[in-house]
């Protein structure tokens, strides 16, 4: 017993100090945190989707839960007194609206001040009209997004960078903003958040609709759906009856190829415009959603009529349409001894997509008429 | 009534330590004040900058006002996300070190952190809504499944440290490298790769602290406990055995721990290097190696590394940020080298 007792107390020092007050302070806080219930709780995430109404309102307004400073209003109507502004909202607001995950989102009035977190959210919110005052780092079009204050990359965008924009609303990217742990962050800043996206071409029409109704101009979006839908067909119309086939080739620094099926963003514009995609039949492989990796081979038992190309690094470094003769074999290729490997602009089939699908269809039209069929 | 009086004793003694218990009074409160400057500068900086006042009150101020957002929904939980983390990893370093008696334990070289990452990774690839729980689960079992996998194939009759490295080398290698061909070919990972494998804290919140707070605090109060009979260990297996410290159980209940420390910080914050090697080192230089001082010197070391090096993952690029495990190497590297050079 006496030898003990030193030896306790000695420890004690450390144990008290660093150990019994990390925590106590931790769980002092984590206490607060129960106290007063926060959004980012994992609840409201889950109840989104599945309760849509209420858990929505909770998610998007922080303030309903703050229920013990504000007794004079307990009712659940608390949600839509709670805008920005202690102005009555916008005719027409609050309205709920549904977005690409299938989350009903309340938005309490006309949002003002946008934070898109995508290159697709950004060209959404520009096509129907609106502005935003938040934009991730690699937003290029349209130019007047390009003077809005960066929050960060749209894989990792900054939670705090967001809040200081003191946004409105928030709009995210279902293609991008999966991980549930992302989608958490988002929900518990405490701000509407709605997820548009645009993983084909009819997602794109959609994410225009859902704009629409969340900015209050659906005249603006019908128009703006109308001319998506005008490209498509007039793109049919000119490669009507041809029998054309293509893929869509995009190559990594390893140099294997890739070809986008039509579950791709891509892919679904060949489909959309009529062309046969011969890799649509093969299974998803390598590391890009809706694409499949093909080797050399399987491309010469495809022979498609046209390959478009696409290549993500800045010009400086070479297009893959002046690689692709490298590879083994591939001057067998049809498409190769009739000059019809195209080099498209990867934003316009991979990395921005949206309403800019316009051009994109454009883009085959033109590559298929200029080198003669 | 004896009770009372020895309990008034040693609360007297608390207050005033004298000697050798002096020396450590003073380093344990330096480095809590170190950890409260680091939390104090998380509280003011990121992409928001807050004065020390806006950022003492959003500590307790409503989630509706801008800082107590900030301070309240972001900074803080990822503070104390970043001291569990970096805490456990220090620990676990230290327990390593010395039931190893090599000064390259570390559960990232012995396998620990690269079985905790396998399992996670495989579980977010079978299942990329994984919750929070179910990653904390999945990297549990992947870091106990280790620590076994570790103490079966060093232990033959007996356990020699020198086995229990070489092990620990091998399977990190072999762990690693699956883990990596899994990250690699599957797509859940494809935009996040980066910072599961550095290791960083971006998005960590309540909830991941919630989740690892009852792993965490308890192995390490375990570490604690079992810290005395580490130092019986290191006298060699005949002396422990001798003054009746049963050496192969100890050593088996000392890689428990470890392996869930480890898996408490990969569920978090993905594969961090660096931390559990260096933090016992600095910890060694301050306070000695009598594990009952070292093995808290090391929790208080790791969490001032990582909550240091977090700090600066968010400001380097802000508002973007890179992984805080590329911060942990590209200052512990350097430091650990001058250690041995020098201080060693």
């Amino acid at each position: 017993m006496t030898d003990l007792l030193p030896l306790v107390r000695r420890s004690r020092l450390f144990v008290s100090l660093s150990l019994v007050a990390l925590l106590g302070a931790a769980l002092l806080v984590a206490c607060r945190d129960d106290d007063a219930p926060p959004p980012p709780t994992p609840a409201p995430t889950e109840a989104a989707t599945e309760a849509p109404a209420d858990a929505a309102t909770e998610a998007a307004t922080p303030a309903p839960t703050e229920a013990p400073t504000e007794e004079a209003t307990p009712e659940p109507t608390a949600a839509p007194t709670e805008a920005p502004t202690e102005a009555a909202p916008a005719p027409g607001y609050p309205r709920d609206v549904v977005d690409l995950f299938g989350r009903t989102v309340t938005i309490p009035d006309l949002p003002k001040a946008i934070v898109a977190i995508s290159p697709t959210a950004t060209e959404l919110v520009y096509a129907v009209g609106g502005t935003v005052v938040g934009r991730t780092r690699t937003v290029s079009y349209p130019p007047e997004a390009l003077e809005a204050t960066d929050v960060g990359n749209a894989y990792q965008p900054n939670p705090e960078a967001i809040l200081a924009l003191e946004p409105d609303l928030v709009v995210a990217d279902s293609t991008i903003h999966i991980a549930p742990d992302v989608r958490e962050t988002l929900e518990g800043l405490g701000v509407p958040v709605i997820f548009a996206g645009a993983a084909s071409v009819d997602e794109v029409i959609t994410g225009l609709t859902l704009l629409g109704e969340v900015l209050d101009n659906p005249d603006g979006a019908a128009e703006a759906v109308a001319a998506v839908e005008a490209a498509r067909a007039a793109a049919r119309e000119a490669l009507a009856g041809q029998d054309l086939s293509a893929v869509i080739l995009i190559g990594d620094r390893d140099r294997n190829l890739y070809a986008a099926k039509a579950s791709s963003y891509g892919g679904s514009i060949l489909d959309a415009v009529g062309l046969a995609n011969p890799a649509d039949v093969q299974p998803d492989s390598g590391p890009f959603p809706g694409f499949t990796r093909v080797s050399p081979e399987a491309l010469l038992e495809f022979d498609p009529v046209y390959i478009f190309t696409v290549t993500p690094a800045p010009p400086p470094a070479p297009r893959l349409s002046g690689m692709l003769g490298l590879f083994p074999g591939m001057s067998g290729l049809q498409a190769m001894a009739n000059g019809r490997v195209i080099e498209i602009d990867v934003q316009l089939l991979v990395q921005s997509p949206g309403p800019r699908v316009v051009e994109a269809f454009a883009a085959i039209v033109e590559a298929v008429a200029g080198s003669g069929q | 009534m004896a009770g009372a009086t020895v309990g008034a004793r040693a609360g007297m003694s608390f207050l005033v330590p004298r000697g050798r218990s002096r020396r450590h009074f003073l380093l344990a409160c330096a480095g809590v004040l170190a950890l409260a400057v680091i939390g104090l500068l998380t509280m003011m900086f990121g992409a928001v900058n807050l004065s020390a006042g806006e950022a003492l009150s959003g500590l307790t101020a409503s989630s509706d006002s801008l800082s107590g957002l900030v301070v309240g929904q972001i900074r803080l939980p990822r503070f104390l996300d970043a001291i569990l983390v970096g805490a456990s990893l220090g620990v676990a370093g230290a327990l390593l070190q010395g039931v190893t008696r090599n000064p390259l334990g570390d559960p990232t070289i012995f396998g620990l952190t690269a079985a905790g990452g396998l399992a996670t990774a495989t579980a977010i690839s079978i299942n990329p809504q994984i919750s929070q729980w179910g990653v904390v689960l999945a990297a549990m079992v992947g870091g106990l499944g280790g620590a076994g996998i570790l103490f079966v194939i060093a232990y033959r009759g007996a356990v020699s440290p020198v086995r229990l490295a070489l092990a620990g080398v091998a399977l990190s290698a072999l762990f690693g490298a699956i883990t990596v061909g899994l990250v690699a070919s599957v797509r859940t990972f494809i935009q996040t790769t980066l910072g599961f494998l550095a290791g960083g804290l971006y998005g960590s919140d309540w909830t991941d602290f919630r989740s690892i707070l009852p792993f965490a605090i308890p192995a390490i109060a375990a570490s604690l406990v079992l810290a005395g009979r580490l130092n019986v260990l290191s006298l060699g297996d005949e002396v422990a055995t001798g003054l009746g410290v049963l050496a192969d159980r100890t050593r088996l209940a000392i890689l428990v721990i470890a392996g869930v420390l480890t898996a408490s910080a990969v569920a978090v914050a993905g594969l961090v290097g660096f931390v559990g090697l260096l933090s016992p080192h600095v910890a060694r230089y301050v306070a000695g190696s009598d594990n009952r001082y070292l093995i808290p010197a090391s929790a208080l070391v790791g969490a001032i590394i990582v909550t240091a090096a977090d700090l600066v993952a968010k400001l380097v690029i802000n508002p973007s940020e890179i992984p805080m495990g590329i911060i942990t190497a590209a200052v512990g590297a350097p430091f650990l080298l001058y250690l041995v050079r020098f201080k060693v």
